[in-house]
């Protein structure tokens, strides 16, 4: 059971992690729009 | 679709690459599948006594999960590469370095490559992670059913009763550990990917209603198209970082009601041989997130750093110290006549006055619509005198209408994407006379250039009459 939550653990830490990056990675588009109207 | 083609860079390429990747993924899961059906007729001959069947089953590896789980990968970073390529490429139209004729059409390709690509991007990367997911999650419930029932099959002969426990619960079936991903898919990535894509959509027809909008509107448009985008993602963050709480109650439920270890436990079966195999695994997926959570500091910091508001007007790239002044009118694009104590020159190239007055002739008699206009960027402690000749050299290629232009330098420096600066212009209009009796108007100030000694002190006059809603005249002092 330990070991189960532990991969548990691992799992929503990547997913926590992977969340973060994909939203930054798509707002990262309206920095890019706002150099261009810049 | 020809047009959807040919904008997404590498299209074929990735196209190809998602479909490899795919055949991939499905091939493990078939494989997984196949071993699962493989250990079922095992696990079938064993109450009869035929243990040597579970017993010689293949010993499980870890390398089909793996390489189920790390594939989409691939197909996330190229297009991710792509993304970032094409944004890159808005990046570079906006330097000087790149013609004013060519900046258009640089962003226009840029702006159709990413739009493009994150709609084909969230379709590929979606299907792959789909079976992805599958094929990983049939994968390690093959390995470790796999392992439960060679356990079963080794304690078989001496200790029956702890093999049957075995055989019964080998490991855990695939739906509880497809269960666990899932619910982080759907409910901490699939609300981000649908803004995403809902985003990216809007922002297509924002762009092409821009098109259509006069020249003064297009920019607030798409400024507020931005903040459509800005704003719908930041919402479904909300619902993201909800979605991944409930994903992990989900997943440790999910994993604690489906455990057969825990169900083996029950039976009081002493618990077989593990490797440490999985706790690495798992230790190492938590520090790989945590370095890629530091690394991503400086996409986070660019995209909390809030950018100056929106201001629209023409954009004039000079490097030159113009009177610090804010002048009444609008600036529109015409040729520009800079003026340094130095140098002077016409669109950025030097040039002496004669050739400023044929180049502008040229110029006026090919572009009937500039009406006799033009732009004065002259550096403050520019003399008169050269002014002047810059002057003289207008009017006599027929533009005697000299818009004066004050720019203020506004500078960014953002955490991603650097350094950047653009110029707010603002303008005063006048007119150069070279005859006092050319003036008649009662509304219009007359200033005789020789009377000032640099553009700043002749610029603060023209500022002050345009300001009093006054026309103004600029006299040039007689040829001889």
């Amino acid at each position: 059971m330990v070991r189960s939550m532990l991969y548990v653990t691992a799992g929503a830490v990547a997913a926590w992690v992977g969340v973060d990056l994909l939203y930054n990675f798509l707002r990262l588009s309206d920095s890019y729009g706002r150099l261009f109207l810049f | 679709m020809a047009d959807f083609i040919a904008s997404v860079p590498g299209f074929w390429a990735l196209l190809a690459l998602s479909a490899v990747v795919m055949g991939a993924e499905l091939a493990i899961l078939g494989q997984s599948r196949a071993q699962l059906a493989r250990q079922e007729t095992a696990r079938l001959l064993a109450p009869s006594g035929d243990w040597q069947a579970c017993a010689a089953l293949r010993p499980p590896s870890r390398l089909f999960e793996l390489l189920a789980a790390m594939l989409p990968g691939i197909v996330l970073f190229s297009f991710v590469r792509v993304i970032q390529d094409a944004r890159h490429l808005l990046a570079t139209a906006k330097t000087p370095a790149v013609a004013v004729d060519d900046k258009a059409a640089m962003a226009a390709q840029a702006f159709s490559a990413e739009l493009n690509t994150i709609p084909m991007a969230s379709w590929a990367i979606g299907i792959v992670v789909v079976l992805g997911s599958l094929a990983a999650s049939t994968a390690i419930s093959a390995r470790q059913r796999g392992r439960g029932l060679r356990e079963a099959g080794r304690l078989g002969p001496g200790a029956p009763e702890a093999a049957k426990a075995w055989l019964e619960f080998p490991g855990p079936e695939m739906m509880p550990i497809l269960g666990g991903i899932g619910s982080f898919l759907i409910l901490g990535f699939l609300p981000l990917v649908r803004a995403g894509f809902y985003g990216v959509t809007d922002k297509i027809h924002a762009f092409a209603a821009v098109a259509r909008l006069p020249v003064e509107e297009k920019g607030l448009s798409l400024d507020h198209a931005l903040d459509e985008m800005a704003r719908a993602l930041d919402r479904s963050m909300v619902f993201a970082r909800l979605g991944l709480v409930a994903a992990t109650v989900i997943a440790a439920v999910l994993a604690w009601r489906f455990s057969a270890a825990r169900a083996r436990h029950r039976l009081l079966t002493p618990p077989g041989p593990r490797g440490t195999g999985g706790v690495v695994i798992a230790l190492v997926v938590i520090a790989s997130a945590l370095v890629a959570f530091v690394a991503a500091e400086p996409l986070r910091a660019e995209n909390e750093l809030p950018w100056p508001a929106y201001e629209g007007g023409e954009r004039l790239m000079a490097l030159i110290a113009t009177p610090d002044l804010e002048g009444p009118d609008e600036m529109e694009r015409l040729p520009v006549v800079y003026l340094t104590p130095d140098a002077m020159g016409l669109d950025g190239r030097e040039m002496a006055p004669a050739d400023i007055a044929m180049q502008l002739d040229t110029t006026r008699q090919r572009f009937p619509s500039l009406k006799g206009q033009a732009l004065i960027v002259c550096q403050a402690d520019t003399g008169t005198d050269r002014l002047t000749e810059a002057l003289r050299a207008a009017v006599s290629a027929g533009i005697p209408h000299a818009t004066f232009v004050f720019l203020r330098r506004q500078v960014v420096d953002r955490p991603l994407l650097g350094h950047h600066w653009r110029n707010r212009a603002r303008a005063a209009r006048t007119t150069v006379v070279e005859n006092r009796a050319d003036v008649s108007s009662s509304t219009t100030t007359l200033l005789e250039v020789t009377r000032f000694s640099t553009c700043a002190s002749l610029s603060r006059d023209i500022v002050a009459a345009r300001n009093a809603k006054r026309d103004v005249a600029l006299l040039l002092p007689p040829l001889f």
